[in-house]
Formats: C-alpha cells, structure tokens, sequence
C-alpha cells in the first residue's frame, strides 16, 4: 500500500488529493462504503465514512450529496443503540435501498434486542442486501419468531439474504417454510438456515442458494432445472434424503459454477443427487466426504457398501470438474485421510477431502489403509490429467497406498513441476524399478521443489537427482526451503549436480517460534 | 506495434495489446486506421507513463473486467482479483502519494479502468479506519469548514 507521506514535503510539491476529480474523490468512498468489506479487524464502513465525510468542505459536500453511500453502510450494530444516528443515517440515505448489516442482535440488554427486530422491520422493505448474523443462541428461541415473521412478507427489493445463526439452533421456522410470501422477485443470493420450499417463485431466479436441513433428492432433481441461474449451490448444511419408491429425473443444471457438499452421513443419496446431475460447463467442486467405520462392526457387508458408495461418489465428481484440464494437482495421503486439490484454469480449484472417522481407534494396524487404497486408486483411474503442469505430493506418511503407484503416477505423468517433501522424494527414488521395463515416472519433470528439508535429508534429495540423472531424465531447477541451517558437508552433497539451477531459502523458527524467511539465495544458474 | 508520445515529448514503441488496455488510445487506433502516426498522449507525463506502461504490461492477459455487477463475476475472476495480483500490486502502488495521485489521473484520462480501480483501492485503503484528523494530516488537508459547520460536525458521533 502507498507510503503515508502526509507530513512529508514531497506531498506538498506534488499532485494532491484534491487534484482529483469528483467522481474519482466519489468512487474512493463508494469503495469504503462497502460492509462486505469489513473484518474483525477494520473499523466499521460506517465510522470512515462519517470521519471522511468531517474532513472538509469538499470531501463533505460529495458525501453528504450522494445518498447512496449512506444507504450502503446500514450497521445495525452500531445505530440501534444511538437513536439519533440511526435517523441521521436513514436520512442521508434518502429513498436508496439499504445495505444493512446486523452481527449481534444477541445484545446483552434485552430492549437493545427489541429495538434491533423493531428497525429491521421498518426497514424491511427498503432493504438490497442483508446480512445478519446471530450469536447468541440462548437468545434464538426468543428472536426466532420474529426475524421469520419479518420475512414473510413480500420484499420488493431484496438481491441478498443472509442470515446465520449458531449451528445448534435448528433449521428454520416451524410453522411454515413460505419466505417472502413467494414474492422476492429481486432475490439473487439466499443464505439461510432453514428448509425452505423446493417449489417457491423466487427460486427461478436465484444465483447463489444454500440449502439447510433435510433435502428429498428428488424434490432438489425436480426444482434445478427450473433454477436456469443458480451458479453457487451450497448443501454443505444440508442432509440429502431419499424416498422409497420414488424415481429420480436427470437434471442439468444451466448456469452452474460450483457446488459444495459435505457429506457425514449416510452416502448413497448423495451418490444418487451427483449421478443424476449435470452442468454445460465445468464445475468448481468442494466435497468432504467422511466415513465412519467400527472397528468392531461385525457387518462386513455393510462396510463394504458404505465404502463403495464413497468411493463412487468421488469418481462421480471428475464427470462435473473436467479433471482432464487441470493444470495444478495437490495429493494429500494421510493414514485416513485423502485431500485431492485440483485446480481448473477456468472453473477454480476443486477439492475433494475424505476422511475415515474410526471413533478415535488410531491404532495403525485397525487402520484399513487397504480400502482407502482402493478409494484412491479408483479416483486416479476415473479421471485423466492431461494438462497438469504442476503436482503437489504432500505428507508426512508415505503410505502403503502407493504400493499400487504405477496406478496413480501413470496418471500425474505429464507434471513438470513436482513440489514435494523429502520423505515422498525418498520414497519416490526406492520404488522398485524393473530392469526390463524401466518406466520413469514423471518423464516430463523439470522442476523440483522441496519443502521443509531438514539437514540430514539433503541425502534423500541428492539421490533423488542422481537417480533422474541417471536414467536420463536430469531435474533442471531444484528450489529448496530449509527449515535449519545447513553443515557445510549438506550443502557440499549438492555440489555435484553442475547443469543444475539451485535456488534455496531458510525458513527458521526464531525464539518467540515465529517463521523467519530469508532471502533466496540462488546458488547457481 | 504502436507509438506513443508523451507530454514531455518521450516517444515509446509499445505492442499494441498492452496499448489498448487504454480504451482511449484503443479508440483513437480504430478512428485514424492503419497508420505508422505517433499517439500523442497530452496530459501524461513520461514519468508517470513509466508507471501505467509497467501496470500494463503486467496485467496484459488479465481476464477483462466485467459489466456484469459482482455476483455475476466468476470465483476465478474474483480470486484473481483479489489474490493473485494483490502482491505485486501492493508493491507497484507502494509509491509517493503525488505520484499515486498522478497514476490515477492519467489512468483517469486514458480510461484504464483496472488501473483506475486498483489505484483508487490504494486510497481507500489509506483511509479506512482513521479518525478526520489522521485522514487530514495524511492528505495535508485543511480543515476549511466555518465555525458554524466545525459544530455541527462537532455533534456527529455516532458512539455518542
């Protein structure tokens, strides 16, 4: 960000502030009028804009003439407990529709409470964008009554609906789910907690929808197609059910980007739902999937369903990724968990996450690598990745998985960058190699990247590079981090490799057990 | 390519797809046609050129900014929009403020809007969360309110 150089005379010399022109000086505030914008960190848009607006004559007549502004920083937080600015605020905003935003009606006095439902429903149907978040929840059952009767009604204007409350205060109002009596026909994005009618008018034009609660599948299969501009679906709060005897219909679904799921339950109606859906265009997919298992199950038929639907599920999602054209590629194998990240030069980064929850059995020998084996050599082999350049291979644990790696190497070979740890590098240069059939993994590998490389590892990079340069095949840039100094003798093991770009850093750990980085040091090339 | 000459008189050969991320030289290459005639650029100065030929050249096969209002810009969009240029753009804006003040003016005039945008972030950012007096004492600016409007500015507060 710009040096602060306000005292200094160079800002005298110079262009200043108030060579701008209006519009210029008007998309600045706009900029900082914008509650999406604010963290937990940065003052309210609220607070900027009235000291802005106190600056000057100039700087006060542009804010004070644009109602906009003042109509974009509605802070319930700040202006129900200061009647007086609530006024002046609403008035400055003239007949603008209103940003409003509210992160703890849960005050502690209980009128403050009030006081926030009596604003929020005279404002009701001035409002563009809402964003509520409620915090207390002992206070839910008390507030929850009102915020659902508040959005019965019909909204006119609203674009955006977004209202979270604690995860344990249940999914919605229990009377009726008919928000907005149907009538929302501005509504564009729809966050919250609650079940709400697959069948609902303002649903045709939704963009973003986050579904709560128990979701029939086939309800959800009927009511896409109809959503022709739904570009975010998010079901991970949502819990996909199945009716007995009820057929599923395909659905395409026209405009989606990107669907989140988060599945902790039983799996087949999501294997159901992702079988039965498509997109024109690829999608950006977040999944995590967990499977619980017993160890003490004495139902092997059951385990083997339940691992079989999750492993289909995963093969479902290359399907909608288009995985043939990611570019980046990061694995992560743990002893029960698998992290795919697969990043798709136009839809985003996918990921798809698996973890088995044994219920706290970490015994390694009741760990049942051979079925996450199976898990991971079927997602490889659903999918081809042509167009990977670069590949993460992350981890501590090098799993007996990757006894099958011809399955899941043959897949990555196209990668020409391979960032990875010396663990994996050790690994990678003993697996046995056939003198008859040398396949070289990684054939088109140029660059290696090493993370986290200790001292008395450099061993393992040393023969990773001896081993590609003896089958021909030589790295051409190594970037190193170390996380410890190096002895003179480590540094020396490197040496050898004279074509070789070296490019290195450290990265300790000071006293106070902060990161401190380095500068690179390039040592040759 | 295309030439382009400053208001110092500083020619500069540029390939054309950086030059037409100024949608007013974008214009002015469609009015005159095939030509070998310099651009003169009157109100930029070679100093500040440097500057907007850098953010260019940079930012050239950036995907092009939407129309569409921000819920229909792509995840991509955004991300790159947000992240992957932040860095470098962070370290590009980190600039005296008369020159800051001078890039936004000439992305101003030759209407690059990415420029423009990124610029006024820059600002924005310098600003948010200060108190009227800190926000004056960075920008030298001076209170010229009269003391009839200096009370009534006085009473706003809104923890009050």
């Amino acid at each position: 960000m710009p040096k602060m150089q306000g005292n200094d005379s160079t800002a005298n010399l110079g262009t200043s502030i108030s060579d701008l022109p209006y519009d210029v000086l008007l998309s600045i505030f706009t900029l900082n009028a914008d509650l999406d914008q604010e963290t937990e960190t940065t003052s309210p848009a609220l607070v900027t804009l009235l000291h802005s607006s106190q600056v000057c004559f100039q700087w006060r007549q542009i804010i004070n003439s644009t109602s906009q502004l003042w109509a974009s920083v509605v802070d319930l937080n700040l202006l129900v407990l200061n009647q007086g600015w609530l006024e002046d605020v609403l008035r400055r905003s003239g007949n603008s529709l209103l940003a409003v935003k509210g992160n703890n009606p849960g005050f502690h006095d209980m009128n403050a409470t009030c006081r926030f439902f009596l604003v929020l429903n005279r404002l009701s149907s001035k409002i563009r964008h809402l964003n509520i978040e409620i915090q207390n929840e002992s206070r839910w059952p008390i507030m929850e009554e009102a915020i659902w009767e508040i959005f019965r009604r019909p909204t006119p204007h609203l674009e955006t609906f977004v209202l979270k409350i604690p995860r344990n205060c249940g999914t919605g109002p229990k009377r009726d789910y008919r928000f907005f009596d149907g009538s929302a026909p501005a509504l564009r994005k729809f966050v919250a907690p609650t079940r709400i009618d697959l069948g609902t008018p303002w649903l045709f034009h939704i963009r973003e929808l986050w579904l709560s609660g128990r979701v029939a599948v086939d309800q959800l299969l009927e009511a896409l197609p109809s959503m022709s501009f739904l570009e975010v679906l998010n079901l991970s709060n949502a819990k996909l059910t199945t009716r007995k005897d009820i057929g599923l219909r395909s659905a395409m679904i026209h405009s989606l980007k990107s669907l989140y799921l988060s599945i902790n339950s039983t799996p087949q109606p999501y294997l159901d739902f992702l079988t039965h859906i498509s997109a024109p265009y690829p999608v950006k997919c977040e999944l995590c999937l967990t499977i619980h298992t017993d160890p003490w199950d004495n139902d092997p038929a059951q385990e083997s369903t339940k691992w079989q639907v999750s492993t289909d599920i995963l093969c479902s999602l290359p399907r909608l990724c288009d995985l043939a054209n990611t570019t980046m590629v990061t694995l992560l194998i743990a002893k029960s968990r698998l992290l795919l990240e697969a990043s798709h030069p136009i839809s985003g980064t996918s990921t798809f996450e698996f973890i088995e929850n044994n219920g706290g059995w970490n015994d390694p020998d009741m760990v049942v690598e051979a079925d996450l084996q199976k898990v991971v050599t079927a997602l490889m082999q659903s999918a081809t990745f042509s167009s990977l350049h670069r590949l993460s291979i992350l981890g501590l644990y090098v799993p007996a998985i990757l006894t099958g790696y011809h399955h899941i190497l043959e897949r990555l070979s196209t990668a020409k960058i391979l960032a990875t740890n010396p663990t994996i590098l050790r690994f990678l240069t003993n697996l046995p190699r056939s003198s008859t059939s040398p396949y070289i993994f990684f054939p088109q590998l140029q660059t290696l990247e090493v993370q986290s490389c200790r001292d008395f590892e450099v061993l393992a990079v040393q023969s990773f590079l001896r081993w590609r340069l003896s089958v021909g095949k030589p790295i051409q840039t190594i970037y190193a981090v170390f996380v410890e100094e190096l002895r003179p003798d480590s540094m020396k093991l490197l040496d050898e490799f004279k074509d070789l770009e070296k490019v290195f850093k450290y990265r300790l750990v000071s006293s106070q057990n902060r990161f401190i980085d380095s500068d690179t040091l390039i040592l040759s090339g | 390519m295309v030439i382009l000459i400053t208001s110092d008189n500083v020619k500069y050969v540029v390939e054309k797809d950086v030059a037409e991320l100024s949608v007013l030289v974008k214009n002015m290459l469609e009015d005159i046609g095939p030509s070998d005639e310099p651009i003169p650029l009157h109100n930029v100065t070679s100093t500040v050129f440097n500057k907007v030929l850098e953010y260019c050249i940079y930012h050239r096969n950036d995907p092009p900014p939407s129309d569409d209002d921000e819920g229909c810009a792509s995840p991509l969009h955004k991300y790159l929009a947000s992240h992957i240029c932040s860095e470098w753009d962070q370290r590009f804006f980190d600039v005296d403020q008369a020159l800051l003040f001078d890039i936004i003016l000439a992305a101003n005039y030759l209407d690059i809007k990415t420029l423009l945008d990124d610029a006024c972030k820059a600002v924005a950012h310098l600003i948010q969360g200060k108190s009227t007096e800190e926000i004056r004492g960075i920008f030298n600016i001076v209170n010229d309110f009269t003391p009839e409007e200096e009370a009534r500015v006085k009473k706003e507060n809104v923890s009050s």
